[in-house]
């Protein structure tokens, strides 16, 4: 489970998150939606512990992540945007080292049977990450998603930058890891995909969660329509 | 250990990082071959004085086995004080290519001419010395650390896979702490190999000297690792920290040995070696020109030593016009040794100021060829000058032949070394010194790295 509780950062005198409330549970997918500047990386960071809130806080698991960064961040997986990896390592040394620092330890076919969940076929684990596409390094952040076997995952505009199939490919692992009740926090631009995948939606403006919208609300309107109408108003 | 062999192998996937290790190795083996050169030739100097001083031995011996002979003719053989090989000569040739092997004693001589002959300057003068192993561990080892370490997170930074890193719950300074002996590690094992390595051909039991050098070199090793993670505290790129880690290497190699031997050369400025040779010169010709007058003075002085009936000979003459050329050149001879004190005693208050001094100082004293042991020959040979003088003089003066009952008195040279322990409380203080500096570098570096990771990192 992910938790945030009035969660404010500043920067200066900009207020980034505002008295952010925000919980998902196990098995949902919240897709948290919003223009650029409106918060959600910061949100996510704060998650991450790589920034400290000014105030509330943000819960992974249980752990509060201002009073325990590391002990929070190996109860999550992330995967950013630009899932950047060793150009030097081969996709399943990459797996096995980033892995390793988060005191996993797995047995070569074990990772070679991630990355192929994950989408990537033995022959490119094989290959140097210096000759993958972004939707290959992408999969091989998907894997390390699924090599830690985190109950809660952040996304960072997982989809950006990914042809339509490689990001078809990407929303049918995020159904099947919410089915495995992992808790996932996707904030994206891509309103296609919110709508096909999240469980719920919430729009952030200025910092704010402006509007939230269920599944059952998402299948009778439409998104983008909702989404420009919190926009402008 | 895994975390340590997944950097070193990510390290060495590298092909320039390669190239840096094997141009070290060469560099290493260079400097060693250079060090067996100047410990040949010392090995194979103190052999022909060894022998020489022995065959001389033995000639008095079977004279004074069937005659007397008259001391002037033996005062005329000069003895050789013979400085026994360094124990470790390999590791630094320090002052050897500088200060004498060995010195010829004899009885007539003035003054001035083995004095002159030794260069009695400070020794932070000879960093720029010799391409022997301590140059290259004082200034090239550091530079191969740095040329493997100076990215250790600013170019992670970069490429982004700093916030994958970090992502994964790994505590930020066990990586980088462990990525940094790992990048150090090639470089760090072929600079404590090349250190053993140079006790490979040494006479003498030269374990705990080898110990002490290791630790040394690892002092020094890890120093230049922890100013690596300063500088990726600093440092926004891989660029920048390769500008930052080269500017601590010219600042700390370079630039504050340079000015702390300016400063100490102008605190204590060393006489004029011209000086001392004029003085000498003066005051030979001054007692020529004086003659009976001054043996008339000398005798005064030394009424036991007076001959019978006062009928002086040209031998008790000269010995008479010496003791004055040594009255008269001694202040100059003493302020020599009096500002050499002052230098060598302000580079050792202020050596940390650059590690690389302190390293130097340390590595030439394990070696046998640093300001101490070359110190205490000088003071040896000395102290030989006047028991020479202290033999021969009365029995010159006296007309005492030398009979076979002097044997064992005859004046002889062995170089006395210091005991063990003076050397290793004074390199013990410098490693001590050195991990005090590491530790505050690093204590800067945490906290630099922890404040940075938080902010970039949410960039």
């Amino acid at each position: 489970m992910l938790e945030a509780k009035q969660l404010t950062k500043r920067f200066q005198d900009r207020v980034a998150v505002n008295g952010l409330d925000l919980r998902v549970a196990p098995g949902e997918i919240y897709g948290l939606l919003g223009p650029n500047g409106a918060g959600k990386t910061t949100t996510i960071n704060l998650f991450l512990g790589f920034l400290s809130p000014d105030g509330g806080c943000a819960v992974i698991d249980g752990v509060d992540v201002a009073a325990d960064p590391v002990g929070a961040r190996r109860k999550l997986a992330y995967i950013p945007e630009q899932v950047a990896l060793y150009p030097r390592f081969t996709g399943v040394e990459n797996l096995e080292y980033f892995s390793a620092l988060g005191g996993r330890s797995h047995t070569p076919n074990e990772l070679y049977e991630l990355l192929e969940r994950a989408g990537l076929p033995r022959a490119a684990a094989d290959r140097r990450v210096g000759t993958y596409s972004k939707g290959m390094r992408q999969k091989v952040g998907v894997a390390l998603a699924l090599a830690t076997g985190a109950k809660v995952l952040l996304l960072d505009e997982p989809t950006s930058g990914l042809d339509p199939a490689a990001s078809h490919d990407f929303s049918q692992l995020l159904r099947r890891l919410a089915k495995e009740q992992v808790a996932i926090l996707m904030a994206t631009h891509d309103l296609f995909r919110a709508r096909e995948d999240a469980t719920r939606v919430g729009i952030l403006i200025g910092g704010k969660l402006a509007a939230e919208y269920s599944r059952r609300e998402l299948e009778k309107a439409d998104l983008e329509k909702l989404y420009l109408e919190r926009l402008r108003a | 250990m895994k975390l340590f062999a997944r950097e070193l192998r990510l390290l060495l996937r590298d092909r320039a990082a390669w190239a840096l290790v094997l141009l070290f190795a060469g560099v290493l083996a260079y400097a060693l071959w250079n060090g067996a050169d100047l410990a040949r030739r010392q090995r194979d100097t103190a052999r022909a004085i060894e022998q020489s001083t022995a065959a001389f031995d033995k000639q008095v011996r079977e004279v004074l086995g069937v005659q007397a002979i008259d001391p002037r003719q033996l005062a005329r053989q000069p003895l050789t004080a013979s400085f026994t090989p360094a124990p470790l000569p390999l590791l630094a040739s320090g002052q050897a290519d500088l200060a004498p092997m060995h010195e010829s004693v004899s009885l007539f001589r003035l003054e001035q001419p083995s004095d002159a002959r030794v260069e009695i300057e400070n020794p932070s003068r000879l960093l720029a010395g010799r391409f022997d192993l301590a140059f290259v561990l004082v200034w090239l080892f550091p530079l191969f650390l740095l040329a493997l370490a100076y990215d250790l997170i600013a170019g992670d930074r970069e490429s982004g896979t700093l916030r994958m890193v970090l992502a994964r719950g790994v505590a930020p300074w066990k990586w980088i702490a462990v990525r940094a002996i790992a990048r150090g590690a090639p470089v760090l094992a072929l600079a404590l190999a090349a250190t053993l390595l140079s006790g490979w051909s040494a006479d003498a039991a030269v374990g705990a000297r080898l110990a002490f050098a290791c630790a040394v070199v690892l002092a020094y090793g890890l120093f230049w690792l922890a100013v690596a993670a300063l500088v990726n505290g600093f440092a926004k790129s891989a660029a920048s920290a390769a500008s930052a880690a080269g500017a601590a290497w010219v600042g700390i190699v370079l630039v504050i040995p340079t000015w702390l031997n300016v400063l100490v050369e102008s605190l204590h400025p060393m006489p004029s070696r011209a000086e001392l040779v004029a003085s000498a010169r003066q005051a030979a010709g001054d007692a020529e020109r004086r003659g009976s007058e001054l043996l008339s003075s000398f005798y005064k002085d030394h009424p036991e030593w007076m001959p019978p009936g006062m009928q002086a000979d040209f031998m008790q003459q000269l010995l008479a016009q010496q003791d004055e050329v040594g009255r008269a050149i001694d202040p100059v001879r003493e302020r020599f040794a009096a500002e050499l004190r002052d230098q060598q005693s302000m580079v050792e208050t202020w050596r940390f100021l650059s590690p690389a001094i302190a390293t130097h100082e340390a590595l030439t004293d394990l070696a046998g060829t640093g300001y101490w042991r070359t110190e205490a020959f000088r003071a040896q040979v000395a102290a030989f000058k006047q028991r020479v003088e202290d033999f021969y003089a009365p029995r010159i003066h006296g007309n005492k032949p030398i009979t076979k009952d002097d044997l064992a008195a005859l004046p002889r040279f062995t170089f006395a070394e210091e005991p063990d322990a003076a050397w290793q409380g004074r390199v013990l203080a410098s490693i001590a010194g050195k991990l005090g500096l590491v530790m505050l570098v690093l204590l800067i570096a945490l906290r630099r790295i922890s404040a940075r990771v938080l902010a970039v990192s949410s960039a």
